[in-house]
């Protein structure tokens, strides 16, 4: 009997105390109800609540979590349907509001981030909704921020997942992009003809020119030259006319002898004809002889000289040519 | 009494040590205080041998709540030190963070972002772009004030 009554005390006192401690692991908190009604929240580690009294309400997990949004088919402002998906990243800052200001936590959270996606990606045409991942992942974590702040929850991230358009559509966008880069090859090619042929004709034009430019002054030159050879003859022959008339004409009959000797003479020594044809009568010949006597007889004679005639004047100086370079 | 020829005091020093691994391989269920109230309960056993087994019972009932108590006073005075208090606070450990304003705070609300989240925010009037200082968490909104001009 006693024994018995001892084994019952036992019992009794180790079931009290098992229901009564509550040991917490760290990441959750428990919320503990004192008849029903909420009191407090159990942090991890070690706490005593008697049993009868207080019972744990719910467990809560205080840790980040990540709630996957399932696949949805979601209808885009220009009518395009696209298959998302996505995931929520939240965490309970306040495990008493997250136990009892909502029902269903989870539920709740995907719920409302489900909609929300639909609202968001619906206000946006594909290109869009493609091309503006943050700008959609920022607007709906601001909307379900603002709707959970009331749960004791912080939503830390709302990521689109996948965005996936139908398949005769990413087929369209292949094709378009296709395009538009062929099209841009085209036009650099385009671009790149034009640019040499430009590029050839200027140098043909630099070409021409300078070749023009080249002729230009060989003409200035050769000018110069026929010029210079002018000059020189006209002083040679006025050089020769002053002789002449310091001494006398007969002089220059010396000269003319003195050459036409020389040519008979050639004739005479040419290899391919012996028989001169003399068309130049041998008497002129002697005439030139009796010349050269008429000016030794002159020249030994105390003769006065012929009257001396004054030089003829200079020609005029040219006048210079645009192109000329002036004479320093 | 015996059983197996065993002595009930060993019997219970044995329970002791059983209810001590069991708190080692299955945490969290706090066995050690049973353990502690079986083994003062065994010494008690062997010190008194002629100890009736509803006494002996009665015993280990009895340590187990005090063990339990003192436990919870030792805990409660002593608690255990966490090398990280902070954890699974998100919130309380942003004091002291410097923010910067992400929707400009007009009539004391507005939003500032944290690494790369945003947070609602509660404070004087600023600009996008201002950087705050974090000084106190309330219900996860964050209660920021400019930065003090240094």
């Amino acid at each position: 009997m006693a024994l018995t009554a001892g084994a019952l005390l036992m019992a009794l006192v180790l079931l009290y105390l098992f229901t009564s401690i509550k040991i917490v692991r760290q990441g959750y908190q428990y919320t503990i109800e004192h008849f029903g009604r909420f009191t407090s929240t159990a942090r991890p580690g070690f706490n005593f609540y008697p049993a009868f009294f207080y019972r744990v309400g719910r467990k809560i997990n205080m840790m980040e979590q990540v709630i996957d949004i399932p696949g949805q088919e979601i209808i885009t402002k220009d009518n395009a349907m696209v298959a998302v998906d996505g995931v929520v990243f939240f965490q309970v800052l306040d495990a008493a509001k997250a136990a009892y200001e909502v029902s269903e936590l989870y539920v709740a959270i995907l719920q409302l981030t489900t909609t929300n996606l639909r609202t968001v990606m619906g206000s946006m045409d594909l290109d869009e909704t493609l091309s503006k991942r943050d700008e959609i992942n920022a607007r709906l974590l601001v909307v379900v921020d603002h709707a959970t702040a009331a749960w004791g929850v912080k939503i830390t991230r709302v990521e689109v997942k996948d965005i996936r358009p139908p398949a005769d559509i990413v087929n369209a966008m292949g094709r378009q992009m296709k395009a538009e880069r062929e099209k841009r090859a085209n036009i650099l090619e385009a671009e790149g003809s034009r640019a040499s042929e430009i590029l050839r004709a200027e140098g043909q034009k630099q070409s021409k020119i300078l070749e023009a430019e080249g002729r230009r002054e060989a003409a200035y030159r050769d000018a110069e030259a026929r010029e210079r050879s002018a000059e020189a003859e006209a002083k040679a022959t006025q050089l020769v006319s002053i002789a002449i008339e310091q001494g006398s004409a007969q002089s220059l009959n010396y000269f003319i002898a003195q050459k036409y000797v020389e040519a008979v003479g050639k004739f005479a020594t040419s290899p391919n004809a012996k028989t001169i044809l003399f068309p130049v009568e041998a008497t002129q010949l002697i005439g030139t002889l009796g010349g050269i006597g008429e000016l030794a007889k002159q020249a030994l004679s105390d003769a006065p000289a012929a009257p001396r005639v004054p030089a003829p004047p200079a020609p005029p100086a040219r006048p210079k040519g645009p192109f000329e370079p002036s004479a320093e | 009494m015996t059983i197996d020829g065993m002595s009930a005091g060993s019997l219970w020093l044995i329970a002791a040590l059983v209810l001590g691994v069991a708190e080692l391989v299955v945490p969290g269920v706090f066995l050690v205080f049973l353990a502690i109230a079986a083994a003062v309960t065994g010494v008690a056993t062997l010190a008194l041998p002629d100890l009736p087994a509803a006494a002996q019972l009665a015993s280990f009932a009895i340590w187990s709540g005090v063990t339990v108590v003192v436990g919870r006073r030792w805990y409660r005075d002593y608690p255990v030190a966490t090398s990280d208090p902070l954890l699974n606070d998100r919130a309380a450990r942003l004091v002291g963070e410097i923010v910067t304003v992400d929707q400009s705070i007009s009539g004391g609300n507005g939003r500032v972002r944290v690494a790369d989240g945003v947070w609602p925010a509660r404070g004087p009037d600023a600009p996008v772009g201002a950087t705050m200082r974090v000084v106190e968490v309330q219900s996860g909104i964050l209660i920021v004030e400019p930065m003090a001009v240094s």
